[in-house]
């Protein structure tokens, strides 16, 4: 007869959980007060990380959602801002050259967060 | 449970539900592209487990062969892909034949072999697919998945055995 | 069967999965939109509203500030284009009317330190185009505006058109759209029944209600680097924040800065502040004060007079000198963020 489980199972359990556990951390590590950066035709905007957010910006369509961000629609031609999907880390980039747009996710020693700024 | 001989017929039976299994689970639909619960894998486990490693080789190999064609993907990369994450696959359940019996059960083959398709997968990825690093970022996702649906496989298929004795 | 035994245990796991799957999504309390308008930042961010209604009111907000432009926009094809070009106009809308009775008023309130009859003067200078080029016109020109003294009150409203004798008289409600903006989204908000949401239009803030436990917190971007933030503060319900300041429009001449905000009395460009900031209290026409007061701020001689002109207790203004000059009861309410010593804070 099969006992459900054996004593051997539980060390294999424990060591695949905490090593995926681990792994995990190492990769999705995105250290505190990071945010999100837009430049757009010269200008520079700044955005939450945490946020859930739509920003259209001429030609140009960004979403950020749970910590990532990518580009929706684009006016360029060869639509490699689309394709490189979502960005989370830190010091990561989208360019989409067409429409002199950089977005990147920069980190924040102060940690200063805000709902909005007034300008 | 005392492994048992495998003839011929058995191992057809097997690889024809494990193929059954596998086309269901293709047009099963998945939240994120590429993970699937690995139903096919109970299958092999239970030739591992019931006659021997031998047919449990035969059975995912002859699978993996068969779905591709059926499927129309025989040598497109995703074909490599599940080629590759069986053979890896079998290489952990190889290992697994030197594990006790009294000290492991299923379980610890379900996981091993599950996280075993799931590298091998990704060594394929990386070399030839997506050549870049930042695939990695996946690889805890998808291990994750495979752990879960490990689990659930391996309990699933201990239900099965222990009724149908 | 070895088969059936199969898929019973695996269907009612994987159902059980599914749900829990269903359930794990978590919904963020936060709904963010934002979107170009006129070449003008409009940000929303939306406080535990349903998404449907949030981009109900989104879809509106969009939807009146377009006809606004289409209306008052001072140099593309507008109403009061029309207007500046013939000095008379049929208008078919009475909200146009009462949007320029609300200039009106706030003209006479400001003592036309706020003047949006100096249309005129604005596009001599050459702000009139997406693109600032710039001129510096020559004082004659500047006086010859100025000496007609240009005001809304000068205007004849009658059932259907608008006049005036002052062919010098070009309206640009400029310094007042912003703000009025933000009223209007209010109104939106008001008859959707829409409760916490903070609404930022090029710059200028309203907060409507507040998110749960806290109040909406804001920063105040630095006048003289747009990457830093100068303060921040919180905004209880109802309150609204504008800025007016020489980085918005301006263009570079002979090593001098010359700012789109022109002082109405003597017709060139503000020197003395880089920028001006006021805080309205939970009011009526809070959007539009927040963005027609810092005008009279940022043109005073006087700040104390300008307070009690104006009946403003919350207000600032910065000079290119990193000099900070700060209302007392303003100073209690903000937290600086830049680092020591590098603005001179000083109250009045």
């Amino acid at each position: 007869m099969f006992k459900l489980f054996k004593p051997g199972d539980l060390v294999i359990f424990i060591i695949c959980f905490f090593s995926i556990i681990l792994i995990f951390i190492n990769f999705y590590r995105v250290p505190s007060g990071s945010f999100i950066s837009i430049e757009n035709n010269n200008q520079t905007k700044e955005y939450s990380l945490s946020s859930k957010s739509v920003i259209e910006l001429e030609g140009i369509t960004i979403e950020i959602n749970s910590g990532r961000v990518r580009v929706v629609k684009s006016s360029c031609k060869n639509q490699y801002c689309i394709m490189q999907g979502w960005i989370s880390k830190l010091n990561q980039s989208i360019l989409c050259l067409p429409n002199l747009t950089k977005i990147s996710i920069k980190s924040n020693d102060n940690n200063i967060t805000h709902d909005s700024t007034a300008y | 449970m005392t492994p048992q001989r495998i003839n011929i017929h058995q191992i057809a039976k097997l690889t024809a539900l494990a193929i059954v299994l596998n086309m269901f689970e293709f047009f099963l639909p998945s939240p994120i592209y590429g993970v699937k619960p690995g139903i096919a894998n109970i299958i092999i486990l239970f030739a591992f487990v019931k006659f021997n490693f031998q047919s449990a080789v035969y059975i995912s190999l002859i699978r993996v062969f068969v779905s591709s064609l059926l499927l129309g993907t025989f040598l497109t990369p995703s074909f490599f892909l599940s080629l590759f994450g069986a053979l890896i696959s079998l290489l952990f359940l190889y290992f697994c034949k030197f594990l006790s019996k009294n000290l492991f059960s299923l379980f610890s083959f379900s996981i091993l072999s599950a996280l075993g398709h799931i590298i091998g997968q990704f060594i394929i990825v990386r070399i030839f697919i997506i050549p870049d690093n930042g695939i990695f970022y996946l690889l805890p996702i998808f291990l994750l998945f495979g752990f879960i649906f490990s689990l659930i496989n391996a309990y699933v298929l201990t239900k099965v055995i222990t009724s149908s004795n | 069967m070895f088969p059936k035994k199969l898929l019973k245990n695996y269907s009612s796991i994987l159902v059980i999965l599914l749900i829990f799957l269903v359930n794990s999504c978590a919904k963020s309390d936060f709904y963010e939109h934002k979107a170009l308008v006129y070449g003008t930042v409009l940000e929303f961010k939306f406080y535990k509203t349903d998404a449907e209604l949030s981009n109900k009111a989104i879809k509106q907000v969009i939807n009146r500030l377009n006809t606004i432009n289409k209306q008052f926009h001072p140099w593309k094809e507008s109403e009061i284009s029309e207007f500046n070009k013939n000095h008379q106009l049929k208008y078919t809308d009475d909200s146009f009317i009462k949007i320029l009775s609300k200039a009106k008023y706030y003209e006479n309130f400001t003592h036309s330190l706020f003047n949006p009859s100096i249309g005129k003067l604005i596009n001599l200078w050459g702000f009139h185009a997406d693109t600032i080029i710039g001129n510096i016109p020559s004082e004659n020109k500047v006086n010859i505006i100025l000496n007609s003294k240009p005001s809304l009150n000068q205007l004849l409203i009658t059932k259907n058109t608008i006049t005036t004798k002052n062919k010098e008289l070009e309206i640009d409600l400029g310094g007042m759209i912003k703000g009025l903006s933000l009223d209007i989204a209010n109104e939106i908000y008001e008859e959707l029944g829409i409760d916490n949401v903070l609404t930022n239009f090029g710059g200028n803030i309203l907060a409507r209600g507040k998110p749960n436990n806290r109040y909406w917190e804001i920063a105040i971007q630095n006048p003289l680097d747009n990457k830093l933030l100068l303060a921040k503060l919180k905004l209880e319900p109802g309150m609204a924040i504008g800025t007016s300041g020489d980085y918005e429009k301006y263009f570079l001449k002979n090593g001098s800065r010359f700012s789109h905000l022109i002082n109405p009395i003597n017709g060139y460009p503000i020197k003395k502040y880089s920028s001006a900031t006021v805080l309205i209290t939970p009011q009526e026409d809070a959007g539009i004060k927040s963005d027609v007061l810092s005008k009279p701020v940022i043109f005073s001689n006087d700040l104390n007079k300008t307070r009690d002109d104006l009946n403003l207790d919350y207000f600032f203004v910065t000079t290119r000198e990193k000099k900070i000059l700060i209302s007392e009861s303003f100073l209690k309410k903000v937290e600086w963020l830049f680092e020591k010593d590098e603005f001179d804070v000083q109250t009045f």
